[in-house]
Parts: structure tokens; C-alpha cells; sequence
């Protein structure tokens, strides 16, 4: 086996790819076989780093050098300088937010030093196409242990003693989950992983399988034995095809290495693992619509009980977990229950993965302790703000989710405590708005998701959220009323109490939390007319101020409208009742003459 | 590769499967390691730093040593002194050796260390 003395790591995953990192891999391999280092520095691509916003990422071990934004043609300079001279390339180093400050290793960037990464353990670490770097970081190890030396039982006591909670939304306990799967004998059985992941924004689940696809089969195996399921079926959607390719290569390398198949590790246990394709339809992601489709039938929900524990794919008993629910199982088998418990809250174990989004600094993935603050991950991680603007709200749970506010800053993240306060966890995304968001557009911008995606099977939601949306485009059209706002929270209310399932149940969040939160600036709308972040295009006014205004005429000839007259070197005027607020004026004029309020 | 056909089988694999990510888990581990800092840059790789460096790398592989991991940094500055390398245990301060050849480097990793001797050639300088 090679012996190399520096390794780097070129991050391999959707967003750094996607901007030529593979070009990065082949430039520094010719670049180090040039200086005839080919055998002392190993090339080598990972899952995602997290720090998305700033790939491509290349990392350089022992010593932790982490470079952002690198193009293929730094490749050359980076081992020239770096790997030849220890000379580190500067300009590439990470740039600290507030002052900005170089640096040097990654241990001291602010983005990591609060993190503690679990279920992404792997992730920016190993080769996800190399099972032997999973098998380096102990894997299959809490599979072998599983089968040969514990009890069905044991294995799901050791889960439930952990307090894991589903990841993808809902945070069943999963332990009790299992528990409730292994009691329904069959002749068959399944595991399921629920890969959909159909939240605008959220990528967790996608850079865990593209990063440590092992894992997740190492997990769906463990729960086949707990449950007695012999056979294991991944829903992923189709819109994610680096992190197909990576699982179906390692279904093929853990069949080959005998981790999957027949007689597992010499033992009775057989297990096997097949993909299904889903079209990207956010209900696909609710479990028995994710049922239905995988049987190949129409997505749409279907009542409750019976729970798929009981009847789930073709009839038969089914244990459904998410991606990321299942890659924290082989830790917590191998590290014990106390140790998973020792992170977290007490009814929240362990750490949960976010999707930072919208205006922030880092925008990436990362993984956190339960209980950890929504400032700690805004600021500290997060980075703050972008552009130096104040934070306004934080949407978690994606459409299903609600908007948490400044006085929430300082609550511990937690299942319970993101539900007391309006909204909940899902699965994880985390998008920041600042001054210049106008909540009602941002309700809206989420009821269009939702409205659109709603299978249209149960009258509330599919009707419902189509008035819901109405609602609210009169409102940010400025022909909405106080009694518009009354009837957007009595229509929510009923959707919450009537809808089938949970999309429909939980689509008039943001509209309510918003409310609660921002009532003053729904007011602002139907009563003054006004948007007070400049959003709301039918409610500004263009305004030319004279004291300004040079006459140059160029807005006038922008204008489609035909809204503005004046003649040359004299004061222009907009008359109000032709403006179509298109903002084209205001682009164009080199005075600031033109405002918008 | 064959079908692992027993935890014992997975257990020996993982012990060869280990060294492809050391590297790795060095510098994941890197504040709990002693790191020897080798100073490069054009001036250090004149004087044959590299060739101090690579005698370190070898000779760490041949004792198989876990808890020592060997760094290169850009030239210090110090260049009379060089080939210069610097010693760090976990928690404490780098030393420096200065004029650092084959023997002395046999010297500092073995006796300094490893046996936690005290030698000569410390420079009474600090690395800012
Ligand atoms: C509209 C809707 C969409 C959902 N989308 C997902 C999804 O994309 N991924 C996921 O794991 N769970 C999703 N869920 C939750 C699943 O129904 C189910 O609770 C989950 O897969 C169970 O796994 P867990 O216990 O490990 O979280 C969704 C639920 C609803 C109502
Ligand atoms: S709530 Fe919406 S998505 Fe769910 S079943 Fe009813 S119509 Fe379909
Ligand atoms: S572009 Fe500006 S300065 Fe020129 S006429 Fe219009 S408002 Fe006046
Ligand atoms: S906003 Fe558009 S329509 Fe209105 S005055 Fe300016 S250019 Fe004309
Ligand atoms: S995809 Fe490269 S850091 Fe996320």
C-alpha cells in the first residue's frame, strides 16, 4: 500500500463538481507527477465540506490547509508552492468574515469550531468511492457486531436507549419505530430509507449519500436484522444523480466485500439493497405516498393507521427512516447509547444537520448539537448577515416550517422547542432573510411551493391553499383588507385541522407564524398600502425628487410606460396613475434623483 | 478483494485499510500529536531540508509511530539556521533546531522525543 506523506482532498460533491472540481483533481495530479511527487501526495475526492458557498474546496493533510474558490489553473501553484515549498498560497486561503484575517487551517474557522459532525463524519473525510476508507473509519463494524454478537432486541434497546429521533421531520423515536416493525411477523419485510428529500433548499441528505453512501447501507442493514427484513429499499429522486451513481457503486462494492447479499459475515443473516427512482414530487416524501409511488402506483397519501410498521410496501410490514436518521446508527451501535445521549437536549439526543441558506455569509451544511442556539448557528457559524444588514427571520422547516425572530435567537434548537414557538425542525433547512424580506411575499413565495405541489387528493388542501394563495396576493397587491387578514387565519386554522397529511396539515405555518410575528407589517399592507422592505412591486411609488433631478431626460426614454414627462434641463415628473412601478427609471438615472418607498 | 467472511476477517481488514486515511486522522488529530516542522521555502530546500524531511518521514515509518506527525511550513526567515525544524508536544510551546543534518535529526526524534531527553542545540529564539 502507498505510503504518501500529505494527502489533499478535492471536494467531490454536487456544488463544488458543478464548478469544475474534477478538472481541479486531473490539474493537481499532472502537476505533482511533473515535480515527480506523484508517490508523496495522494489526490484524492470527497463528499461535500460543507462550505458550499465558497467551492471549490481543496483541503491539504496533515496540516489542515483548506483553500476556497480554487480553479483548475491554481492546481500548479498549489503544488509548486505549497506541497514543494510548504509555502502556503495565500490568496486561496480562507478569509475570516469580520477581520478579515487568513486562515491557516481549517481547525480555526469559526464555520467548524462550533460544528460537531456525527451523521457528515465522513463527509469531506473518505473516498466515497472507496469502501476501504469506509472500512479505515470502522465500517461495518456495527453490522458485524449487530449479527454475531447481539440480540435483535439488544439492538433496538441500544436505539431507543439513544433517543434518536427521526431526521426527516416528524422525530418519531426511531428505536420504538423498530421496535414496532419487529413485532408484525411476515414473509417478508422491508427496510425503507426515505431519500426524497423534496424541501426547497435542503441538501443534507443528498451530501450524506454522496459522501458516505456506506453508512446508510451499513444502517438499513442493522435495521433489517432488528426487524427481521431481509430486503432494503432506498426512494431517491431522480434529480440526484451523483448521489445514485455513489450508491449504486457501493451496493455493488459491499456486495462484492459480502457486507450485503447472502449469509452476511458467515452469519444466517441475508440482506440485499435496491434503488427506486421518484420523479421529485415533494408529497412523494410523505411516507405512504413514498409508498404507493415505489409500488409503482400514484404518489398520494393515504390515511393513518394503518401505519407502514404494520402495512407498509405491498402490504407488508415496512420500517421507513430518513438518510440521515440512518447514518447516525452505525456511531451510536459502535459508541454506545450514553455517549450518542451525552449531545443534545434531553428529549432532542444527539445533533441534527442544517442547510444554511438565503442572506447569510456561509451559506453550507452543517451539524450541530441539539440545543445549540439559532445565533450560535446564524452568527458564529453562520457567519452573520451578508452585506452588514440586520437580521429580520429565520424560516426552519422549509414550507412546512415557520419563521422564528430575533426574541427567538436565543432558543436551543430542539424538536419541542422549534414547535412551541410556531414552527419545527423538518428536515433541517435553515433560510435566513434580513431587512430588505417582506414577510407576507415570503408566506406567499412558500404557499406558491406548496399550493403547487399539493397532490390535490383531500378538498382543504388543495382548495384551501389555492385561497390561501389568493389571500395573499391580494394582500401584496395592495387590494387586500383587515378582514383578508382575518379570513388568511381562520382559513389556516382549518386546513391545520382538516387536511389528509402532513403537507397539507402544515402548508399554512409560514402563513401563521408570519402573522403572529409580523402582524404590523400585514397591516402596513391592507390598511396604508405600503411594503415596508421595498418588495411588494404594485405598493411602491417612484418618486422624482426635484432638487435632484438634472433633466437629462433619460428617464423618460426608459419609460414603457410613457409615465414621465419633462422636457431637457428641466425637473422630470412620474404621474403616479400610468406608472406600470417597473424601477426602470430608477436604474437608469446617474443622480439618485429617483427613489422608491 | 474477497467476501469478508467474519468480524475477525473485517477487524484485520480495517487494521490494512487504516493506513490509506492516516494521513487523514493525523490532522484531524493534529493538536494531541507532536508535530515536527520542517522549514522550507526556496532557502530551506537549498540547504536540503527536503532531504531532512523525507529522513524524518522514513524514519517514523519504520518505528511506526502514531503520535508524531512530520509538517512543512514556508521558510521561517532564519536562514543561517537553516535546515531549521521545530518541535511541538501537545500543549506546549515549538522549540527550534537550527543547522538541523541526518544525525541530529536521528537525535531529536529519538533521544528529544521519543526517550524526552534534553539536548543540545535548542536556538533561544522563539518562531513569530
Ligand atoms: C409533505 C411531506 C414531505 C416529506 N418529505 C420527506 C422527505 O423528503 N424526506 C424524509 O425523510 N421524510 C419526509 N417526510 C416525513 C416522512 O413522512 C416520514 O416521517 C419519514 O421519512 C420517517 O423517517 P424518520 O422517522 O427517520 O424521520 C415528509 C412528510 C411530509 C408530510
Ligand atoms: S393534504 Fe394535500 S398533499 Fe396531502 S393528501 Fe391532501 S391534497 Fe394531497
Ligand atoms: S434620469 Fe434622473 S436626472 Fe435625468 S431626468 Fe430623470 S430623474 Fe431627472
Ligand atoms: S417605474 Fe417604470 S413605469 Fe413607473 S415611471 Fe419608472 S419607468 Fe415609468
Ligand atoms: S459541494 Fe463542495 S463544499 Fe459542498
Amino acid at each position: 500500500m502507498q505510503n504518501y506523506k500529505m494527502h489533499m482532498l478535492v471536494c467531490g460533491g454536487t456544488g463544488c463538481k458543478s464548478a469544475n472540481a474534477d478538472q481541479i483533481v486531473l490539474n493537481l495530479k499532472k502537476a505533482l507527477s511533473e515535480c515527480g511527487m506523484s508517490d508523496d501526495v495522494s489526490v484524492t475526492q470527497t463528499g461535500c465540506f460543507g462550505f458550499c458557498e465558497k467551492g471549490p474546496i481543496v483541503k491539504i493533510l496533515p496540516d489542515n490547509t483548506f483553500y476556497t474558490q480554487v480553479k483548475p489553473e491554481d492546481a500548479n501553484e498549489i503544488v509548486t508552492s505549497h506541497i514543494l515549498y510548504g509555502r502556503k498560497v495565500h490568496r486561496l486561503l480562507y478569509k475570516d468574515q469580520t477581520t478579515q484575517e487568513a486562515i491557516e487551517d481549517s481547525k480555526h474557522m469559526d464555520f467548524y469550531k462550533k460544528q460537531h459532525r456525527v451523521a457528515l463524519r465522513n463527509c469531506g473525510f473518505i473516498d466515497p468511492g472507496n469502501i476501504e476508507e469506509y472500512i479505515a473509519r470502522d465500517g461495518y463494524l456495527a453490522l458485524a457486531d449487530c449479527i454475531t454478537s447481539k440480540s435483535r432486541e439488544e439492538v433496538i434497546q441500544i436505539v431507543k436507549d439513544s433517543g434518536l429521533r427521526g431526521r426527516g421531520g416528524a422525530g418519531f423515536p426511531t428505536g420504538l419505530k423498530w421496535e414496532i416493525s419487529s413485532r408484525y411477523d411476515d414473509d417478508q419485510k422491508y427496510v425503507v430509507c426515505n431519500a426524497d428529500e423534496g424541501d426547497p433548499g435542503a441538501f443534507m441528505d443528498r451530501s450524506i449519500l454522496e459522501g458516505d453512501p456506506h453508512a446508510v447501507l451499513e444502517a438499513m442493514a442493522i435495521c433489517g436484522y432488528a426487524t427481521k427484513a431481509s430486503e432494503g429499499r432506498i426512494y431517491i429522486r431522480a434529480e440526484y444523480p451523483l448521489a445514485i451513481k455513489r450508491l449504486e457503486n457501493a451496493v455493488k462494492a459491499a456486495e462484492e466485500y459480502g457486507f450485503l447479499g447472502e449469509k452476511i459475515l458467515g452469519t444466517d443473516f441475508s440482506f440485499k439493497v435496491s434503488l427506486t427512482f421518484g420523479a421529485g414530487a415533494f408529497v412523494c416524501g410523505e411516507e405512504t405516498a413514498l409508498l404507493r409511488s415505489m409500488e409503482g402506483g400514484r404518489g398520494e397519501p393515504t390515511t393513518k393507521p394503518p401505519f407502514p410498521s404494520e402495512h407498509g410496501l405491498f402490504g407488508k410490514p415496512t420500517t421507513i427512516n430518513n438518510v440521515e436518521t440512518f447514518a447516525n446508527i452505525p456511531v451510536i451501535i459502535r459508541q454506545g447509547a450514553k455517549w450518542y445521549r451525552s449531545m443534545g437536549t434531553e428529549k432532542s439526543a444527539g445533533t441534527k444537520v442544517f442547510a444554511l441558506a438565503g442572506k447569510i455569509n456561509n451559506v453550507g451544511l452543517i451539524e450541530v448539537p441539539m440545543g445549540t442556539t439559532l445565533r450560535e448557528v446564524i452568527f458564529d457559524i453562520g457567519g452573520g448577515i451578508k452585506n452588514g444588514k440586520k437580521f429580520k427571520a429565520v424560516q426552519t422547516g422549509g414550507p412546512s416550517g415557520g419563521c422564528l425572530t430575533e426574541k427567538d435567537l436565543d432558543t436551543p434548537i430542539d424538536f419541542d422547542n422549534l414547535i412551541a414557538k410556531g414552527s419545527m425542525m423538518g428536515s433541517g433547512g435553515m433560510i435566513v432573510m434580513d431587512e430588505d424580506s417582506c414577510m407576507p411575499a415570503v408566506a406567499k413565495f412558500y404557499l406558491q411551493f406548496t399550493q403547487e405541489e399539493s397532490c390535490g387528493k383531500c378538498t382543504p388542501c388543495r382548495i384551501g391553499t389555492t385561497r390561501l394563495l389568493e389571500l395573499l396576493e391580494l394582500i401584496c397587491n395592495g387590494e387586500g383588507t383587515l378582514d383578508s387578514l382575518e379570513e388568511l387565519r381562520r382559513l389556516s386554522m382549518v386546513i391545520k385541522d382538516t387536511a389528509l397529511c402532513g403537507l397539507g396539515q402544515t402548508a399554512p405555518n409560514p402563513v401563521l407564524s408570519t402573522l403572529n410575528a409580523f402582524w404590523d407589517e400585514y397591516v402596513a399592507h391592507v390598511v396604508e398600502k405600503k411594503c415596508p422592505a421595498g418588495v411588494c412591486t404594485k405598493l411602491l411609488d417612484y418618486t422624482i425628487h426635484a432638487d435632484k433631478c438634472k433633466g437629462c431626460t433619460m428617464c423618460f426614454r426608459v419609460c414603457p410606460a410613457g409615465a414621465i414627462t419633462g422636457k431637457v434641463k428641466e425637473v422630470h415628473i412620474i404621474d403616479v396613475s400610468k406608472c406600470i412601478k417597473c424601477g426602470a427609471c430608477m436604474d437608469t438615472c446617474k443622480f439618485n434623483a429617483i427613489t422608491r418607498g | 478483494m474477497g467476501v469478508v467472511k467474519s468480524k475477525e476477517d473485517l477487524i484485520k481488514l480495517r487494521e490494512s485499510c487504516r493506513q490509506l486515511v492516516k494521513v487523514r486522522v493525523q490532522g484531524e488529530q493534529i493538536e494531541d500529536l507532536t508535530q515536527i516542522t520542517v522549514f522550507m521555502g526556496n532557502s530551506g530546500f537549498r540547504s536540503g531540508a527536503k532531504e531532512i524531511m523525507n529522513h524524518f518521514f522514513s524514519k517514523l515509518q519504520e518505528l511506526g509511530a502514531q503520535d508524531i506527525v512530520v509538517l512543512q511550513a514556508d521558510s521561517s526567515g532564519l536562514v543561517a539556521f537553516e535546515p531549521l525544524v521545530g518541535v511541538k508536544r501537545p500543549g506546549s510551546e515549538q522549540v527550534l533546531f537550527g543547522k538541523v543534518n541526518l544525525e541530529k535529526a536521528d537525535e531529536i526524534l529519538q533521544d528529544f522525543i521519543i526517550n524526552g531527553k534534553s539536548i543540545d542545540g535548542i536556538l533561544a529564539l522563539t518562531n513569530s
